[in-house]
C-alpha cells in the first residue's frame, strides 16, 4: 500500500517537472525539419565576399 | 599568376592557396575566388523565444526562426555549441533551405523575427545578409547573436539590415581572447561601438567561467568600458557557465559568483543587469532604472508581467530604451 502511494507520488511529480518545464521555458517543437530532408554533406558553392587576391611574388 | 587570396571578413585575414579553407572552415579558395561552403545549408534551425537569445529588451515573447551552419571563426575552448561550431559542413547534417524557403517557413511558424545564432552568423554572412535583406522587405526583426570579430567593411554593409544583435563580450583582456578563443579583444570592441552607432540595439552577454574571467576586478573593468562606451542603458547579461567543450573540468558557475557579478554591474552604473541560465533569480527581471520597481517580471523564458506601456514605465514614465513595438 505504501509502495503504491510512492509510485504514484513518484509519477505524479515526474509529470508536474515535465508540463512546469515546458510552462516555464516555452519549449516550443523544434521547427519541425522532418518536413526537411537532411541533404548529404556535399556543400554547396556560392560566392563568397570582402577577399583580394594576393601577389606572391618576394621582392 | 598567383591564385592566392585573403579574405577580410574577419581580423584573421587568413591568406589561402588554392583549395584552403579559412580557420572558419566554411570559406575557400577556388581557382583564386573566395567561395562560402554554407550558403543555404543551416545545420541547425529552431524556433526559440526571443528571450533565449537572450534579448530581453526586444519585442518581449515573440518567437523567432533561428538558424545556424557548421564553423566558427573563433573556437572557444568552452564552446556550448561546439559540436556545429567547431566542425565543417561535411560533418553535420545540413538543410536544403535558401533565403526565401527560410523566409517562408518563419512566417508560416509565426515568428515575427529570424534569428542568426548559435555557432556564429558572421561566418554566414551572404546567407544571412541575403535572407535579412528579404525579411526587412517583409517587416520581420533581423537578430544577429554573435561574437562580434568580423572587419568594419562587412559589418558597416550589414548594418542597416540588422535590427538588434546580442554580442559576446568574453573578457576584458586580449590575454583572455588569444588564450580562451584564438581571437582577439579590439576587434570586438570595435564591433560593439559601430552597432551601437549604426544604431543596432545592442545587448551584451558574458560567460562567467570559474578561474578563468571571474575576478571582481576583470568585471568591473568590463563593466566600466561598458558605461564609457555603448553606454549605461547597454543589457549586459551574465551567464552560467556549463562544462562543456575542453573545459569539462571545471565546476558550473556558482550562483554567488553571479550574483556578485551582477552586484558589480549595478554598482558600477549599469542600467539593465541580468543573470541568465539560473531561473528564479532576481536578475532574471528587469527593474526601472528610476524607481527600481520591476517592469518585467520572467520565469525562465516565460514572461509573467510586463510593465512598460509604450516604451516607458507604466509607474513613473522613464523611457526604457529598446525594441517594444
Amino acid at each position: 500500500m505504501i509502495n503504491k502511494s510512492i509510485k504514484r507520488r513518484d509519477f505524479i511529480k515526474a509529470i508536474g517537472i515535465f508540463f512546469g518545464s515546458i510552462f516555464l521555458f516555452r519549449i516550443k517543437n523544434l521547427f519541425p525539419t522532418e518536413t526537411l530532408k537532411p541533404k548529404k554533406n556535399d556543400p554547396s558553392l556560392k560566392d563568397a565576399k570582402f577577399y583580394k587576391k594576393i601577389n606572391n611574388l618576394a621582392g | 599568376m598567383s591564385n592566392i587570396i585573403e579574405c577580410g571578413l574577419c581580423n584573421k585575414h587568413c591568406r589561402l592557396v588554392n583549395g584552403q579553407r579559412g580557420d572558419c572552415r566554411v570559406r575557400i579558395n577556388l581557382d583564386g575566388k573566395l567561395k562560402t561552403l554554407v550558403y543555404g545549408n543551416p545545420c541547425a534551425v529552431h524556433v526559440d523565444p526571443i528571450e533565449k537569445k537572450p534579448l530581453y529588451h526586444v519585442r518581449p515573447t515573440i518567437s523567432t526562426f533561428s538558424i545556424a551552419t557548421a564553423g566558427c571563426n573563433l573556437h572557444c575552448k568552452y564552446c556550448q555549441n561546439w559540436q556545429i561550431s567547431q566542425r565543417p559542413p561535411e560533418e553535420t547534417e545540413n538543410y536544403d533551405l535558401p533565403p526565401n524557403k527560410v523566409l517562408e517557413s518563419a512566417i508560416k511558424t509565426n515568428c515575427q523575427s529570424i534569428a542568426y545564432t548559435y555557432s556564429d552568423p558572421i561566418i554566414f554572412y551572404e546567407y544571412m545578409f541575403d535572407t535579412a535583406k528579404l525579411a526587412k522587405n517583409k517587416g520581420l526583426l533581423n537578430l544577429m547573436i554573435t561574437a562580434g570579430y568580423i572587419e568594419q567593411e562587412p559589418l558597416l554593409a550589414l548594418c542597416p539590415l540588422i535590427d538588434a544583435a546580442n554580442i559576446d563580450l568574453k573578457g576584458i583582456t586580449e590575454e583572455y581572447y588569444q588564450t580562451m578563443c584564438s581571437g582577439n579583444l579590439k576587434p570586438v570592441l570595435d564591433a560593439i561601438i559601430t552597432m551601437k552607432n549604426q544604431g543596432v540595439w545592442v545587448e551584451l552577454t558574458n560567460l562567467v567561467i570559474p578561474t578563468w574571467n571571474d575576478k571582481d576586478h576583470d568585471i568591473r573593468k568590463l563593466c566600466k568600458w561598458i558605461v564609457k562606451n555603448p553606454g549605461p542603458d547597454t543589457p549586459l547579461h551574465f551567464s552560467r557557465f556549463t562544462p562543456m567543450h575542453k573545459l569539462k573540468n571545471l565546476p558550473p558557475t556558482p550562483v554567488k559568483t553571479l550574483t556578485r557579478a551582477w552586484e558589480i554591474a549595478l554598482d558600477e552604473g549599469l542600467h539593465y543587469a541580468y543573470v541568465g541560465n539560473v531561473p528564479g533569480h532576481e536578475g532574471n527581471n528587469t527593474y526601472c532604472p528610476n524607481d527600481k520597481k520591476i517592469l518585467i517580471r520572467r520565469a525562465g523564458y516565460l514572461i509573467l508581467e510586463n510593465n512598460i506601456e509604450n516604451g516607458k514605465c507604466k509607474f513613473c514614465g522613464t523611457k526604457i530604451p529598446g525594441i517594444w513595438e
